[in-house]
């Protein structure tokens, strides 16, 4: 689904990723681990094609990025929710943009469970809510890609760890491919069947983790790729901090 | 800002009428009436015949150079605030301050002395403050929201029509709290020439022939077309901007 050789981009002089490379199948997930300011919101930007690699190639479906590729949707570590918008205009806003029916924001809501606060506001809801409402947004346009930017950073643990099973049980559903950016290795793990980690910026790949446990947070494979994920990033941190 | 209730009105009103009382009495001048005598010549001039058609006059002028620099600086505005170069807003700050009376012999030259010139000298007014305030407002705007539209596909309309737009609303009210006091009281200098009809020639009027009582008839008849403005406004931004009203 995607594919990225030596991907590297710069803002001015600051370089913010170096030679990032990695391929991820269709219906799989990948998990982005790193310290803040490696670099992983540039890299999601990328790959939603709303900016362009410096260097490298990256392709998404075989083709090169492109912002208006249908089958891809950000969700943004803000949720990007639009205040004078309620609940339902917001879900349906993506289908609105693309000149799509609305009911499917609608079915996107009841999905994910929050259907009756159709008529409430952004600033009505808390946290959780309004990122599922940023999460049915994205499910109404029916991606086959689905991009997060910390998604649960701002979340309570209880909540956090509620949103985590949302997340996991629609991937059970769609099958949607996933890149999921977290600065939390339990996260990474429970979630991403790839977990790459990156170093302090320039941001450049120091671990590449397979994941057999996704989807368990009891098991022992768990536990150890949680320490080895952990360790890859201490390390990168060390050798480039 | 808290809902209004009737008696909030009375208890504003009843300060304003103690207030003036208080002033009358103890300047004690012709130049400035009792409120009793003002008001009695308020009922007089204003229960039919010409006063109401001083006051229909002046709030058709306020009423279209409103709209008129809503149609004219609201896009402008918005076109400073979002993507206007440096010398747009040069230009914007040089001409605001200007004291737009000014060119009222080349208006008056230009567009003779009817309506046309005094709705015209309303507009020019009031035109920056409208200009000004929407494009702070457009301004403001955050990136966050534009790159959420964006990322959903959206166009450069899109986000003009999701983001812009509705977040400019608010302060496109503000302009016009701003712009209908200030285009009331420029009445006054409007209407100064050639108009039989209009608050502004009526106070203008009793001025010259010392019927203070009517002059303050007609500031009187200002400060309600000025207040209804308010009233009219405050419904409207409720209505229109329905995510603001529940924040409060």
């Amino acid at each position: 689904m995607i594919r990225a050789e030596s991907v590297g981009y710069s803002y001015k002089e600051t370089v913010a990723l170096r030679d990032v490379s990695f391929a991820l199948p269709a219906g799989q997930t990948l998990a982005v681990v790193g310290p803040s300011g490696c670099g992983k919101t540039t890299l999601l930007s990328l790959i939603a094609g709303l900016l362009e690699p410096a260097t490298g190639r990256l392709t998404v479906a075989g083709q090169p990025i492109n912002p208006r590729r249908p089958g891809t949707s950000l969700i943004m570590q803000d949720y990007g929710l639009l205040p004078w918008k309620t609940v339902r205009e917001n879900a349906a806003l993506g289908l609105i943009i693309r000149g799509l029916p609305r009911d499917r924001a609608d079915q996107a809501l009841a999905e994910i469970g929050i259907r009756e606060l159709g008529d409430r506001w952004p600033h009505q809801l808390s946290g959780g809510q309004r990122q599922r409402v940023a999460i049915a947004r994205s499910l109404a346009l029916d991606p086959d890609l689905l991009l997060m930017d910390e998604p649960f950073s701002a979340l309570d643990a209880l909540t956090r760890e509620e949103m985590q099973d949302t997340l996991l049980s629609i991937w059970q559903r769609h099958g949607t491919t996933m890149v999921l950016v977290t600065h939390s290795i339990t996260e990474a793990v429970y979630l991403g069947h790839q977990i790459m980690v990156l170093s302090p910026r320039p941001g450049q790949v120091v671990g590449h983790f397979q994941n057999p446990s996704v989807g368990d947070r009891r098991s022992r494979a768990y536990h150890e790729l949680v320490n080895n994920v952990r360790d890859a990033l201490e390390k990168g941190v060390a050798q480039h901090g | 800002m808290a809902r209004r209730h009737w008696y909030h009105y009375a208890i504003a009103l009843a300060i304003m009428a103690a207030g003036w009382e208080a002033l009358a009495l103890s300047l004690h001048t012709p130049a400035f009436p009792r409120l009793a005598e003002a008001t009695r010549a308020f009922v007089e001039a204003f229960s039919g015949g010409p006063g109401l058609q001083h006051f229909y006059t002046s709030l058709y002028r306020v009423t279209l150079s409103t709209v008129i620099s809503l149609v004219v600086g609201i896009p402008w505005g918005l076109y400073l605030g979002r993507s206007g170069g440096p010398i747009g807003n040069v230009l914007v700050y040089l001409l605001h301050p200007i004291p737009k009376v000014v060119f009222l012999p080349v208006i008056i030259v230009v567009m003779g002395i009817g309506d046309t010139s005094k709705i015209f000298l309303i507009t020019l007014v009031i035109l920056f403050q409208v200009v000004v305030t929407v494009r702070d407002a457009a301004a403001g705007v955050g990136q966050g929201l534009i790159r959420s539209v964006k990322s959903l596909g959206g166009s450069e309309w899109h986000i003009f029509r999701h983001v812009i737009l509705p977040a400019s609303l608010p302060g496109i009210f503000t302009a016009l709290r701003l712009v209908t006091g200030t285009a009331v009281a420029v009445l006054f200098f409007a209407e100064t020439y050639a108009t039989k009809y209009g608050l502004g020639s009526l106070v203008w009027d009793a001025w010259s022939m010392r019927q203070y009582g009517l002059m303050f008839a007609g500031v009187m008849a200002m400060a309600l077309m000025g207040f209804g403005f308010y009233v009219l406004l405050d419904w409207a931004e409720r209505v229109i901007c329905p995510w603001a009203d529940s924040q409060r």
